[in-house]
């Protein structure tokens, strides 16, 4: 904790020597793997698609790595340049299953649950890639007073979840009389 | 977590059964599932992303904080754009390759202050494991053996981690009676909606849905507030900020420093005239320190804190 406000040890441009790298390389995995495969183990098991679950947990895998290398590259206007960790949004968890209930509702399978997320998934993703191109005209709409808010609503909001699978998950707590 | 796992997996055994089904290796098929869209459901996941974007715009300002670059100016909106672009188009290919949408990580800045190595090779690395993982789904069956009630003492500190860097930002926002009022609101709604959801069950259901996410009623909330109340004060500049906390020596509720140093110890609240003079102290050492400081969001950092609260401990 000494080390946090002096000088850095690499800068952004610095190319430290294997070990180095691979060693915060780890760090930085052990920091965000959880995260990155958490929405997709609460999805798929909320929404009854465990079957799925190991696949889908490679795929959530697999495409945090391309999109980490993709914005740390910076390839033409697309990436920060900057080493940001990218991996599944905790935000779109309770709007992700209360879509997929709707479809299990009309009777759809666990295929057209999927189909529908990752239709959702995509489109949705061109409403960011159309924001991002405004926003350098929306400085007064992100302030670090909008995004800590936000930031903070998102964290509380998910204490929820938390807490669910602290006590067993969901079957857990909609059936309190079976203790083992 | 893993010591939570093993203690589970001696005393009652993990769920492997997902083994015997399993392929070696996983290979990306683009839409192995499909596609399909629905406009009403698609609302809210719209809205969604379009927090998500204020908050990768939140992450990226804190990364560049630790990477020494710049918070402000032509250079930091290129990688704000980049960055929430960027998330826009891994989540285009999180969609394509059948999984859920993509964001910037925040708790990764974290781990940049911490080794000091803000270095892009470092996250070409971290790039090229997690492909690597991915390819092999045994990784997948292994995270789902692990029992829920570990998973969730993992998961509730990281999300309320994840509420604590949000307050993190705030508090380097300096915050007056304005923005104290509109943070107010803002997490008043999402408390409220989550706790009281019966609130809005006269509305449209459209409308309901919308509002019923905590995190889309709170940042609807602050938008609307920070576009529409009177007395916007100009982004951060070191000398605007500086003053403000000046101003306020006496009324230190307003500032973040106050609220730093004294929630950690309430019970200082109850020697009251001593902690007046505490707070007079704690001001003009947060003055000085923010005078060297280079941007408002250093205000928070330790330095200008810590000695804050040894100096206000020492007296």
């Amino acid at each position: 904790m000494s080390s946090n406000h002096s000088e850095l040890l690499y800068d952004l441009h610095d190319s430290p020597a294997f070990l180095p790298s691979l060693t915060a390389a780890f760090q930085h995995l052990l920091a965000s793997f959880v995260g990155v495969i958490t929405p997709t183990l609460i999805v798929t098991s909320t929404l009854g698609l465990t079957e799925y679950t190991p696949y889908l947990i490679s795929m959530a895998l697999f495409v945090s790595g391309l999109g980490t290398a993709i914005q740390t590259k910076r390839i033409g206007p697309v990436g920060s340049g900057l080493v940001a960790i990218q991996g599944t949004s905790f935000a779109f968890i309770s709007a992700l299953i209360l879509a997929g209930n709707q479809v299990k509702a009309d009777g759809g399978t666990s295929e057209d649950v999927l189909s529908l997320l990752f239709g959702l998934t995509m489109a949705g993703a061109m409403v960011e890639v159309v924001f991002s191109l405004f926003v350098h005209k929306l400085k007064r709409i992100i302030t670090p007073l909008t995004t800590g808010i936000v930031i903070t609503a998102i964290g509380l909001s998910l204490i929820n979840v938390g807490m669910t699978d602290l006590a067993g998950g969901f079957h857990a707590l909609t059936s309190p009389a079976q203790k083992t | 977590m893993a010591i939570g796992a093993t203690y589970v997996g001696i005393t009652k055994g993990l769920d492997f059964s997902g083994l015997a089904s399993l392929s070696v290796v996983a290979i990306p098929t683009p839409f192995a599932f499909g596609i399909a869209f629905d406009i009403t459901l698609f609302l809210p996941i719209a809205l969604i992303y379009l927090f998500s974007a204020i908050e990768t715009a939140g992450d990226l300002t804190a990364n560049s904080l630790f990477c020494k670059q710049p918070v402000s100016g032509p250079i930091y909106l290129a990688r704000v754009k980049g960055g929430i672009l960027g998330d826009g188009v891994n989540s285009l290919l999180a969609g394509m390759f059948n999984t859920f949408p993509n964001t910037t990580f925040g708790q990764n800045n974290g781990v940049i202050q911490l080794t000091g190595i803000a270095s892009r090779k470092v996250g070409f690395f971290v790039a090229a494991l997690f492909v690597v993982i991915g390819f092999f789904p045994i990784v997948g069956v292994v995270l789902q053996a692990i029992p829920k009630p570990v998973l969730g003492g993992a998961t509730l500190v990281m999300f309320a981690m994840v509420a604590v860097g949000g307050l993190k930002l705030l508090a380097s926002y300096a915050l007056d009676r304005r923005s104290s009022l509109v943070t107010a609101c803002a997490l008043g709604m999402a408390i409220g909606v989550m706790m009281v959801p019966e609130a809005l069950s006269e509305l449209p259901s459209w409308l309901e849905n919308i509002l019923l996410s905590p995190v889309t009623s709170a940042g609807l909330t602050a938008v609307i507030l920070d576009l529409t109340l009177p007395g916007k004060k100009p982004l951060a500049s070191p000398h605007a900020s500086a003053q403000k906390i000046e101003s306020s020596t006496g009324v230190a509720q307003d500032t973040p420093a106050y609220e730093l140093i004294h929630n950690p110890k309430p019970e200082g609240n109850r020697r009251a005239p001593k902690a007046l003079n505490e707070k007079a102290v704690v001001n003009h050492e947060v003055v000085k320190h923010s005078a060297h400081s280079t941007h408002i969001l250093s205000i928070d950092g330790q330095p200008g804190v810590t000695s804050a609260l040894f100096s206000a401990k020492a007296r």
